[in-house]
């Protein structure tokens, strides 16, 4: 998907926030000075990667994300891994990788005015990975023959970008849920002489000059301070 | 609007499940050759077929001027003869890089050539168009022969109507030119629509006796201007450019003026028809 099609689909997304906005618009604001103090950091986990690694024989992984609010800016980061095995039919193929990966980031909340700090954000991350894999191979070939090899990429780092949106609402006390969209993009991995990556861990199939990923998070969000209180609307 | 977020939304699900790569046109192990004649175009002199030194593979060039090769995923470099219709051959010693990639457990993997490097060639030059091979496969190497324009064609017509011809087939013995061996013709080969003549680069004049056998001798004259041109390939040092080729009156050939006619009256390689004559 071209860069273009999904900056259109972000601001899709934030449209919602807009017409919030635009409704607000008659409305006397009170200008009040920002708080860029912290008032709690959230720690989360994706539950689709550990439904996946229940369900999907392929793959096994789990992922941490974290969060601490900046006023209406927040500093996210997550981790995880996640490992892929592919044994084809016959046996005469057998992929697998393992690694982990590290994201950092900015998200910005659209909702400025919910005293909860529930949030729809659009944001930035910039991932780094370490993976290895291993592929071991029976190939027959009519023009130069049949062959068998094993390749290796042993601590291969991949670095890509992301474009990310997403919600993250207070559904009891200290919990939170949400969702995290991701455009992954930019991908570059380093020397790999014999074998070309095929799935880099946090980003996907390595082929693809561009990709979605999608988090399902269940957070846990620890107060350092009473939240701010939001300006009453005249 | 919130039908429209939905959608989005839900596309966007859709596209990020679209993962599954096909399996159809994994590799890039095909690489192309395009032979070319320096300052004039393809060559069509045919490459028959090419053999890659080490193996059994044998390629039947199917496609005038140019040829496709395998590479092989196990290899860095590999030699390759051509060789031409006639006797002469060619070899080219070629590099290149290799990978393997895992692509799905459906579609197993693919091999990813690139890094197209001329090690070695007997060609007159050569130049690496583009280093990766492609997709289905396109050139990759433009191979150059030094041009050698001095054959003027010449095709035989015969008369329909007073403003119309058609291609005759005439017996033809030899034609002995007044420089450098004669061009004799024998068997089968005698019977012809049309033939090709060398000219003469060491003056701007040359002529030829035609040998109909039964049918007697005739002589064509032809004039030309000659040119120089040195090109920036040293194997290919100067090469002589004819023009203004016309047909000397001197010539015995036609009974008149009006029955010969000028196709282009330079020459070119590979060479072209150059004249029509309706033989006296």
């Amino acid at each position: 998907m071209k860069l273009s099609h999904t900056i259109a689909l972000l601001l899709i997304f934030s449209l919602p926030s807009l017409a919030q906005e635009k409704e607000k618009s008659d409305t006397t604001k009170v200008k009040v000075k920002p708080d860029f103090r912290p008032t709690g950091v959230r720690f989360g986990t994706d539950a689709i990667a550990l439904v996946k690694s229940q369900y999907d024989k392929t793959y096994k992984g789990w992922e941490f994300n974290g969060d601490i609010d900046f006023h209406r800016y927040y500093l996210s980061v997550d981790y995880g891994h996640w490992a892929r095995t592919y044994l084809s039919e016959g046996d005469s193929s057998n992929y697998a990788n393992t690694g982990n990966y590290f994201r950092a980031g900015v998200d910005v909340n659209f909702l400025k005015n919910d005293p909860d700090r529930n949030m729809f954000f659009v944001g930035f991350r910039y991932g780094v990975s370490k993976f290895s894999e291993q592929y071991s191979v029976i190939v027959k070939d009519t023009l130069w023959g049949n062959y068998s090899g094993t390749y290796n990429n042993t601590n291969v780092n991949a670095h890509w970008l992301e474009l990310t949106t997403g919600l993250r609402v207070k559904i009891w006390k200290m919990i939170w849920m949400g969702y995290t969209a991701r455009f992954k993009f930019g991908l570059s991995t380093g020397s790999t002489p014999t074998m070309l990556p095929h799935d880099v861990p946090g980003y996907g199939l390595a082929e693809k000059d561009s990709y979605w990923g999608f988090n399902y998070q269940i957070f846990i969000r620890i107060p350092f301070r009473k939240l701010p209180t939001v300006p009453p609307e005249k | 609007m919130k039908k429209a977020v939905w959608f989005t939304f839900l596309a966007a699900i859709a596209i990020s499940c679209l993962n599954n790569p096909d399996c159809f046109r994994l590799n890039n192990g095909e690489f192309g050759i395009n032979f070319r004649v320096m300052g004039f175009g393809a060559d069509n002199s045919v490459v028959d077929s090419a053999t890659i030194v080490g193996t059994n593979i044998y390629v039947k060039s199917e496609i005038p001027s140019s040829i496709g090769l395998p590479l092989d995923p196990l290899l860095d470099s590999l030699k390759y003869n051509f060789y031409w219709e006639g006797d002469s051959s060619d070899v080219l010693s070629l590099g290149y890089t290799s990978q393997i990639q895992f692509v799905s457990a459906d579609c197993g993997e693919r091999h990813v050539f690139g890094g197209l490097t001329v090690l070695n060639y007997s060609f007159d030059s050569i130049s690496v168009y583009s280093t990766t091979p492609t997709n289905p496969s396109s050139v990759n190497i433009q191979v150059f022969r030094c041009a050698r324009p001095n054959l003027f064609g010449l095709s035989f017509k015969q008369r329909v109507t007073s403003t119309t011809t058609k291609d005759s087939t005439v017996i033809i013995k030899s034609i002995t030119p007044n420089f450098g061996d004669p061009i004799i013709f024998q068997g089968a080969d005698t019977s012809r629509k049309a033939v090709y003549i060398p000219l003469n680069k060491e003056i701007d004049s040359a002529e030829y006796v035609f040998d109909f056998g039964a049918a007697g001798t005739r002589m064509l004259v032809l004039k030309y201007d000659t040119q120089e041109k040195l090109w920036a390939v040293k194997s290919c040092g100067t090469t002589t450019l004819f023009a203004s080729i016309k047909v000397s009156p001197r010539t015995t050939l036609v009974a008149e003026t009006k029955d010969y006619k000028f196709l282009k009256q330079t020459t070119s390689d590979p060479a072209i028809l150059n004249l029509e004559v309706i033989p006296k």
